[in-house]
């Protein structure tokens, strides 16, 4: 569809809140016990946290949970019953989630929805809707502004002006959304496109060239490139960059109870561990930097490959969080060509 | 392409009607199917076996696709191979699939067909290799070489013994070396590794397609010899690769080598294909 445009006075923003909790199962940034921003359930419109700041995890979650029941199985006499897991109850509205973190849907959907269709995670997702809330200045570490992802997978956006949003509705569902409290939305008469291009400005969010996609073909020859074991051996496999990575999306199967009663589990795993690849009988990944380059590879020149768009938000958490400070922007364009010398402070060897 | 089936993840069950203790390490596993049709599956494909409460695992095929009845030959290497090794007649497994590609049967017809396969890896190549002697008028000659690190490792003795008898497929059996040159007593074919047997028989590229399926290093010498000695050309070179999986449906990752997935666009590649990935292994 194409795009519309409305704005959202800011006075406003209670009243939806509270009339999408009727509808949705709403789920916005705010703090947990220990006052961590986290994507979850705020109790009221108060404890909903307007900031830009990235939670620590994504919200990937709410398509592809750290945990679940793919299977429940027990025994009756001598069957064995075996159920799927059950779709989601209600719809779930994700509630000013961030661009990066909402855009990083539509690229996973890719290999969820590409030949075999992933009924648990495509079930979760035909009930999201993702309201996003752009941020109105660049966080830390992130470099949304050098992928070329624009608002692909955001059902809508809200864009902070004074006193109002300017919401900009994309899809079937954003418009959904509209339609239904649609007394607190008026059609942005203005020129909206102008109204967002000013506040990417102001924000730093603009593009950048040279974007990161341009990386592919130099990564393709770099494959066996020396420097790999030199600057992805800091690598200490604890896989934190996959867990809190919005597009990070690899998975184990695992049993949990006994041969009578129990389940079988998806969980999150990640491509940087000693164990992703390896069998009784071999580990074909055999060096960390092995494995630190196949995550690398993976979402700068494979999935592009296969899928079209980065397996990459920009939104850096794996730059934040990663305890041996490995900058994976900055190896892509080292390895991708972009820059000639390697990361800061690592020492080039030969 | 959308393959939809609605629940993806939910195993159908299968039970077990016969173990066959092939080595002390290494048994074969009859299924039948209780709830519903076998899979119909074609040479080359594998599944996602699996034992409730152990987890799942990936076996391909082990019997050929015309049969009534669905074979799978299991090493016992680790914790869900093990499970399987516990199992008896009447035990109950889970499974998915079929997935992945298959061997191209029709490309191969009018070929000679050398099949090369060594330890547990002949469990991929049996089904095909049974359905090329059915079908033996469709090639223009079947030969087998069988190698194993020891005698009791040969997995389907009772069918090389067969094979043996046959005058329709040349069989050749070998051992590794324990001690280079020196015969292993009592022994009835060659003490050697695979390498040297093609470059002293020297089977001609022409026409030929061979099929192998072993340990790692086993494949990848095969391969060097047939390349570089014999001028085989890649693309008449097909093994069936062996990634560690846990989907077999393209989703969770784990067998990518480069952009491809092993167990969609595989597992079946022949040399050409596997030399177009980033040399990662």
């Amino acid at each position: 569809m194409a795009a519309e445009y409305y704005r959202l006075s800011k006075d406003k923003v209670a009243e939806l809140f509270e009339r999408a909790r009727a509808d949705y199962d709403v789920v916005a940034k705010t703090r947990d016990a220990n006052g961590n921003l986290v994507y979850g359930r705020p109790v009221s419109f108060d404890d909903v946290a307007f900031v830009d700041e990235q939670p620590p995890m994504s919200a990937k979650a709410f398509a592809l949970p750290q945990t679940e029941t793919l299977v429940r199985y027990e025994q009756e006499g001598d069957k064995i019953r075996a159920d799927g897991s059950e779709a989601p109850a209600r719809d779930v509205l994700l509630f000013g989630v961030n661009m990066c973190d909402a855009a990083a849907f539509d690229i996973v959907d890719r290999v969820f929805k590409w030949d075999y269709l992933d009924d648990p995670y495509l079930g979760r997702r035909a009930r999201a809707t993702q309201f996003a809330l752009a941020c109105a200045a660049v966080q830390r570490d992130c470099f949304c502004d050098r992928i070329s992802y624009g608002e692909d997978g955001v059902d809508a956006v809200a864009y902070e002006l004074e006193g109002a949003y300017l919401v900009k509705v994309r899809t079937e569902k954003g418009r959904a959304l509209v339609e239904r409290y649609e007394n607190l939305f008026a059609v942005e008469d203005g020129d909206a496109e102008r109204s967002i291009k000013t506040f990417k400005e102001k924000a730093g969010t603009v593009k950048k060239e040279p974007m990161l996609e341009s990386a592919k073909p130099a990564l393709e020859k770099a494959f066996e490139h020396a420097d790999w074991e030199i600057l992805a051996s800091t690598c200490i496999g604890c896989g934190i960059c996959t867990y809190v990575c919005p597009t990070c999306h690899c998975f184990d199967i695992q049993d949990e109870g006994g041969s009578s009663r129990g389940r079988r589990l998806r969980t999150w795993d990640h491509c940087t561990g000693r164990t992703f690849t390896a069998t009784a009988a071999e580990q074909p990944r055999d060096r960390q930097y092995k494995r630190y380059r196949q995550r690398l590879l993976h979402k700068f020149w494979y999935y592009p490959e296969r899928f079209g768009p980065l397996l990459c938000t920009g939104c850096g958490r794996c730059i934040t969080y990663c305890p041996v400070k490995i900058n994976i922007k900055e190896l892509v364009e080292y390895f991708g060509g972009l820059k000639d010398t390697p990361p800061g402070g690592a020492r080039h060897g030969k | 392409m959308g393959n939809n089936s609605e629940r993806l993840y939910v195993p159908r069950l299968a039970r077990v009607t016969a173990v066959v203790e092939e080595t002390p390490t290494i048994k074969t596993f009859r299924l039948a199917f209780e709830d519903g049709p076998r899979p119909d599956f074609k040479c080359g494909q594998f599944g996602e076996f699996g034992i409730f409460g152990v987890g799942e695992a990936t076996f391909c095929f082990a019997s050929p696709p015309d049969r009534e009845y669905v074979e799978i030959t299991v090493k016992n290497v680790g914790k869900v191979t093990r499970a399987f090794h516990n199992l008896n007649e009447g035990d109950v497994i889970t499974f998915r699939g079929p997935y992945g590609n298959s061997f191209p049967y029709d490309d191969f017809k009018g070929k000679k067909l050398l099949f090369i396969g060594g330890g547990i890896g002949q469990a991929p190549l049996r089904g095909l290799l049974w359905n090329c002697l059915e079908n033996r008028a469709d090639f223009e000659q079947v030969d087998l070489i069988y190698a194993a690190r020891e005698e009791c490792e040969l997995v389907y003795e009772r069918e090389l013994v067969e094979f043996e008898a046959r005058d329709d497929i040349s069989v050749t059996l070998a051992l590794d070396p324990v001690c280079p040159g020196e015969p292993i007593p009592g022994w009835r074919g060659r003490t050697s590794f695979v390498p040297p047997i093609l470059e002293e028989e020297r089977p001609s590229a022409e026409g030929r397609v061979v099929v192998t399926c072993g340990p790692p290093i086993m494949i990848k010498l095969v391969a060097k010899s047939l390349l570089e000695k014999l001028d085989y050309a890649p693309g008449q070179v097909w093994t069936t690769l062996e990634m560690k999986m846990k989907c077999g449906l393209g989703k969770c990752g784990r067998c990518n080598i480069g952009s491809v997935y092993v167990c969609k666009d595989g597992p079946v590649f022949n040399y050409e294909q596997i030399l177009s990935f980033p040399r990662e292994f």
